[in-house]
């Protein structure tokens, strides 16, 4: 199996499989641009993201293999405690799954902060966000 | 959260699918109602339930001068999105507005994605709006049925495009003002637009011939058509009469292209069958050539109006008349004639036109003392409505007689600037015409008191009348107003210096119908007692 090195933006090296490190587009472009010789720099990526990220293609590419026996009830109470994270983690999250192009992560990602907007009055959302950006600040 | 940058805002708000949770999001801020309101609901993840929009009342809304930004009509977009959909919208700009506030292509564009329903839109002065706005429009609301467009100079032929090939109900198309618009915009419009029933295109110079044809030939179902101040000339105006088959009502107002042998060619032109009213106005080329032809070819003519004719020969006007049996309006203004009207109108009445019903002769030279007279012989009892104002050689001699033979079902008459007239002929308005709602006497420097005191034991039912100018005091005022102060809806009493507070004390306990009172230069009046009339009026000009 191939290994494909990726370094975060505190210089962290990850050592993937390269069949998981072309889930993310951008990776798969850059393998194709540069090869595999070299590690692949990722400056807007940090570590802990990073590693939750690898984290999440790691569990579906598995879910998805055959003779997996995850149910889907199983694959959703990952999903859910996955993303049962800080509002700042979160979107961070959004954030790296846009850069590194991973559409499964975006969605999940994205549709959670939806969720926490909906049924909120406007003030509450507000509040939310603000102090979300401030405890990231 | 404004942290995220926007096309991943985005990414988030495509799952927020119900319509009270959008528009939360969008109360949030600014910066997130824009991007609400630019997201059409086609993008949105709905999983849930199917975005319902409901066939209730169409809702209105109109954003007028300070509150036409914007943001306010995103708001107003995604709002109504929620309950049914926009169907009208108005929006007016104003001199008073700040121009860096005023609704540009952003906020155009949020109602060409959220109003898909727009049944009528409005925009008035938003100089800010260009081509790219107006096109969401016609991307987005399919349904646009009416669309008015007044003083919008960034309004062009693009726009006209797109919204031409979007809206293919569109059946009442009004531009006023829209410099940028020319012939290849109506072209468009002529194109696609089938139901085009009402045109009217005023001040929007590029606009010739050729657009205004190919609207004309292509809508079948036109019916009328208002044409000002366009650079159209005489070839135009001439397939205009050839094409118009379905053209009922014409307005040609400020065509300064058009010559004289224009309007004869288009009085000729035999596809006008049904026009059956017919404006003319301020055309420089405009003389009674136009009477030889339209005559003999529109006889279905109902109505004719004529101003700023500068030759009007008797006998073309009275064949005109002779060959249009239905005609019941003739309003001619400023109009100068060639030979003396008087006996022209004796026979113009006599014979045939007995179903005239509304005649107007307004500041026009050349009519002679004798017009009424002979009108008087006629006996066209069926008049309703008569207009003679400036007509300074009527005297009391030639309109009694006038009033005794066909005063008994005028309704509203207009004499101002008769100055000749005096309190007799207000006695003969007073019995001969029982059924006057309209009266105006502007001018009439001889009518004093006496002649008020006969308006108030004449016409039941006087709802308007006009004073301005004339002499009178509050003896007048007094009697006129215990008569007919609950009657009385406008009363004008510009300029009548010798009308003091006396007057309106009593009007304030009679004339408790009265909705408008016109007291401009009334140096009778003291402002602190005009003040406390006021309070019970709906409106007071001072």
């Amino acid at each position: 199996m191939v290994k494909v090195t990726l370094k975060s933006a505190e210089g962290d090296v990850f050592e993937v499989d390269e069949e998981l490190a072309l889930e993310s587009l951008m990776v798969k472009n850059m393998i194709e641009d540069v090869g595999l010789d070299s590690a692949i720099s990722l400056p807007n990526v940090s570590s802990t993201i990073l590693a939750k990220v690898i984290e999440y293609i790691k569990f579906h590419m598995d879910a998805q293999k055959d003779g997996s026996k995850k149910t889907s009830e199983e694959i959703k109470a990952f999903d859910d405690d996955f993303v049962n994270v800080g509002i700042p983690t979160l979107f961070e999250m959004v954030l790296a799954s846009n850069y590194l192009n991973v559409k499964s992560l975006l969605s999940l990602t994205c549709n959670t902060v939806a969720n926490m907007i909906k049924t909120k009055p406007p003030a509450e959302v507000k509040e939310m966000f603000t102090s979300a950006k401030q405890a990231k600040a | 959260i404004n942290a995220l940058p926007e096309e991943l805002l985005v990414e988030v708000f495509r799952y927020v699918a119900a319509p009270a949770d959008r528009y939360a999001c969008a109360s949030v801020c600014t910066r997130w109602l824009m991007l609400q309101s630019h997201l059409h609901s086609s993008e949105i993840k709905d999983d849930e339930q199917e975005l319902s929009l409901g066939s209730g009342d169409e809702l209105k809304r109109i954003l007028e001068g300070k509150r036409a930004t914007d943001v306010r009509l995103a708001v107003v977009a995604l709002g109504t999105q929620s309950r049914g959909g926009l169907g009208k919208l108005i929006i007016k700009g104003g001199p008073r507005q700040k121009l860096s506030k005023a609704v540009s292509n952003v906020g155009m564009s949020s109602v060409g994605i959220c109003c898909g329903n727009l049944k009528v839109l409005s925009v008035w002065d938003c100089p800010n709006i260009d081509d790219v706005g107006f096109s969401w429009i016609g991307k987005g609301c399919p349904q646009l049925k009416v669309l008015n467009i007044m003083n919008c100079p960034g309004f062009g032929d693009a726009a006209l495009r797109a919204i031409a090939a979007g809206c293919p109900l569109l059946s009442s198309l009004t531009l006023d003002g829209c410099d940028k618009v020319g012939d290849e915009g109506l072209q468009a419009v002529g194109k696609r637009c089938s139901q085009l029933s009402c045109l009217s295109v005023s001040r929007c110079n590029k606009v010739g011939g050729v657009g205004v044809t190919a609207v004309v030939s292509s809508c079948k179902v036109l019916k009328a058509m208002k044409l000002e101040k366009l650079s159209i000339n005489d070839e135009g105006l001439v397939a205009v009469g050839e094409h118009g088959g379905s053209l009922q009502k014409l307005k040609l107002l400020q065509l300064e292209k058009i010559s004289s042998e224009g309007f004869f060619l288009f009085g000729k032109s035999s596809g006008m069958g049904q026009l059956k009213h017919l404006q003319i106005s301020a055309c420089p080329g405009l003389t009674d050539s136009l009477l030889d032809s339209v005559g003999k070819t529109s006889k279905e003519i109902k109505f004719l109006s004529l101003a700023n004719c500068t030759s009007l020969d008797e006998s073309k006007l009275l064949t005109f008349v002779k060959d249009c049996t239905f005609l019941e309006g003739l309003h001619l203004e400023k109009c100068a004639f060639t030979a003396s009207a008087a006996t022209m109108t004796t026979t113009l009445l006599s014979s045939g036109s007995r179903s005239l019903k509304v005649l107007g002769i307004v500041n026009c030279t050349g009519v002679g003392a004798g017009l009424l007279a002979s009108l008087s012989g006629s006996g066209s009892s069926c008049l309703l409505e008569l207009d003679v104002s400036g007509f300074t050689a009527l005297s009391d001699e030639s309109l009694v007689p006038f009033l005794l033979a066909s005063g008994s079902g005028l309704t509203s008459l207009n004499l101002s600037g008769c100055t000749r007239l005096t309190n007799r002929a207000l006695a003969a308005v007073a019995s001969f015409c029982p059924s006057l709602g309209l009266l105006t006497l502007d001018g009439c420097a001889s009518v004093t008191d006496q002649g008020i005191r006969y308006v108030a034991q004449g016409p039941q039912a006087v709802q308007e009348l006009s004073l301005a100018g004339c002499d009178v005091t509050d003896d007048g005022m007094v009697a006129l107003v215990l008569a007919k102060g609950s009657s009385l809806k406008t009363l004008s009493l510009a300029g009548c210096g010798r009308v003091t507070d006396r007057s309106l004390l009593v009007m304030k306990t009679a004339c408790n119908a009265l909705e408008a009172l016109n007291v401009k230069d009334c140096k009778g009046l003291s402002r602190a007692k005009l003040e406390w009339f006021e309070a019970g009026l709906w409106r007071c000009q001072l």
